[in-house]
């Protein structure tokens, strides 16, 4: 995080707004992947099906 | 007059953007979900399954691979047309055609016999019951597909559950809680009483409806069965050996390699070590429900019968039993023959039985006929590919007047 500070405090303030609102976006892109696929984990049965014939 | 412009380094950290702009975090949130939910609503449609037979291990819930009902019915779109007559096949290993390689299997046949006018599709699941997955999908497709057959078989004197069996209830549940069924009061209160009057399921209902009504909103079942499918399974199972093919590969690599009953000689499908245990449970299929008359024969406990009765009403509106064709399943001769006299009187009565119950449901009924001996069976239950062609022969002269009868062609 503080990498990613200095990285922007050494651009332009334009550009700085610019990526800073960039990076939010693509964690909130990363962040609904990982929630949409954990609903999907979660919704799976938790107990195994083992099929046996008799 | 403009202020001169500031060098970057200049800048005092407090004067330095922040990287974290919540506005542009909830825009990317919300947008990619919505970007999902529609990824998983349009893939959910698509036909996955482009070389499907039916739904193998590796594909299916034995390997925490769960069908959606989408999906389902993707693959019957993709194979069905309108003009034909849907035939729809449930039930469990025995409708699944266990011991028959794909290329042989009893439904291949029963499409050459029945021929183009109608389009059997094979939805039926090992351990499964006539009320599940395939049942449930006849039931949403029944709009699109009017002209349908739903044939499913079950043991003698087996009821069905209106939710369907536990392992294979999500597909009901799907169906269900997304208003896909037909709306019918009875299986209503089944459901009603299962959440509300039985005190060990009343927590799960928020559990259950809320979880088909998140992915109702959200489509995450049919994006990571997409993805399963088409790139990387990603849930551990213990059905393959080695972890690189029980977890990691995509499920489209897997291929339908059931085996073949005729490559195991008769002397070891039937083996004089299980001799014993399956013979009792051939007579413990009819022993618990029957008592004696006075005259010697045999009569159906009377509770028993009722149950039977109540379960196979509920479990189907009166519209979608006209159109079901259920096959009572018989056990294999070379241990029915084990019996005593007494008992295979019982054993027989149950079969003419259960077809009395079934079709006075409103069910089409049948049952093997006497033609199928041993060596049509590849256990005590299954059929071998010679035992699955009489079925095939079976099945097509019940459908054919079905078809005839719900006015879907013409004599």
């Amino acid at each position: 995080m503080k990498m990613l500070q200095m990285l922007l405090s050494r651009l332009p303030p334009r550009l700085a707004t610019l990526v800073s609102h960039v990076l939010s976006l693509m964690a909130g892109v990363l962040a609904a992947v990982i929630l949409h696929y954990v609903l999907y984990r979660i919704d799976l049965p938790s107990k195994p099906f083992i099929y046996v014939a008799f | 007059m403009s202020a001169p412009a500031e060098h970057p380094s200049l800048l005092t950290p407090r004067e330095t953007p922040g990287w974290f702009r919540p506005g542009s975090f909830v825009l990317g949130l919300a947008g990619a979900l919505i970007a999902l939910s529609l990824l998983g609503w349009w893939l959910g449609r698509r036909d996955q399954y482009p070389h499907f037979t039916r739904f193998f291990p590796a594909i299916s819930p034995e390997v925490s691979y769960y069908p959606t009902v989408a999906e389902m019915g993707a693959i019957v779109r993709a194979r069905c047309r309108p003009d034909q007559v849907l035939v729809i096949v449930g039930g469990n290993s025995i409708f699944y055609g266990s011991g028959q390689p794909p290329e042989l299997m009893w439904t291949r046949r029963l499409q050459e016999l029945l021929g183009d006018r109608y389009c059997v599709v094979n939805l039926a699941f090992r351990g499964a019951t006539a009320s599940d997955g395939a049942a449930v999908v006849a039931e949403v497709l029944r709009r699109e597909f009017p002209h349908q057959i739903y044939v499913a078989n079950v043991g003698t004197l087996q009821a069905i559950n209106p939710l369907g069996s536990i392992p294979y209830r999500f597909i009901f549940w799907e169906a269900y809680y997304k208003g896909e069924l037909v709306t019918y009061a009875p299986r209503d209160n089944v459901v009603h009483a299962y959440f509300w009057d039985d005190l060990t399921h009343r927590s799960e209902w928020l559990d259950t409806a809320g979880r088909v009504w998140l992915d109702r909103a959200l489509h995450f079942r049919d994006f990571w069965n997409w993805v399963a499918m088409d790139w990387i399974f990603t849930v551990p199972t213990s059905y393959y050996p080695t972890l690189a093919e029980g977890l990691l590969r995509a499920r489209k690599s897997f291929s339908d390699r059931e085996g073949n009953f005729d490559d195991t000689p008769f002397r070891q499908r039937f083996r004089t070590d299980t001799l014993k245990l399956e013979t009792d449970i051939t007579r413990g299929f009819t022993g618990p429900h029957y008592e004696r008359t006075a005259d010697g024969g045999w009569r159906m406990r009377s509770p028993e019968k009722k149950e039977f009765e109540w379960f196979i009403r509920v479990a189907m509106p009166e519209q979608l039993r006209r159109r079901t064709l259920i096959v009572v399943s018989k056990n294999c001769p070379f241990y029915v023959e084990r019996l005593s006299a007494e008992e295979r009187a019982r054993d027989g009565q149950s079969y003419s039985d259960s077809l009395t119950i079934w079709r006075a449901a409103g069910y089409h009924a049948a049952t093997y006929t006497d033609d199928f001996t041993a060596h049509d069976y590849g256990d005590r239950a299954h059929l071998t590919v010679s035992g699955g062609r009489k079925l095939a022969a079976l099945v097509a002269d019940n459908v054919r007047p079905m078809a005839v009868e719900l006015g879907y062609l013409s004599p």
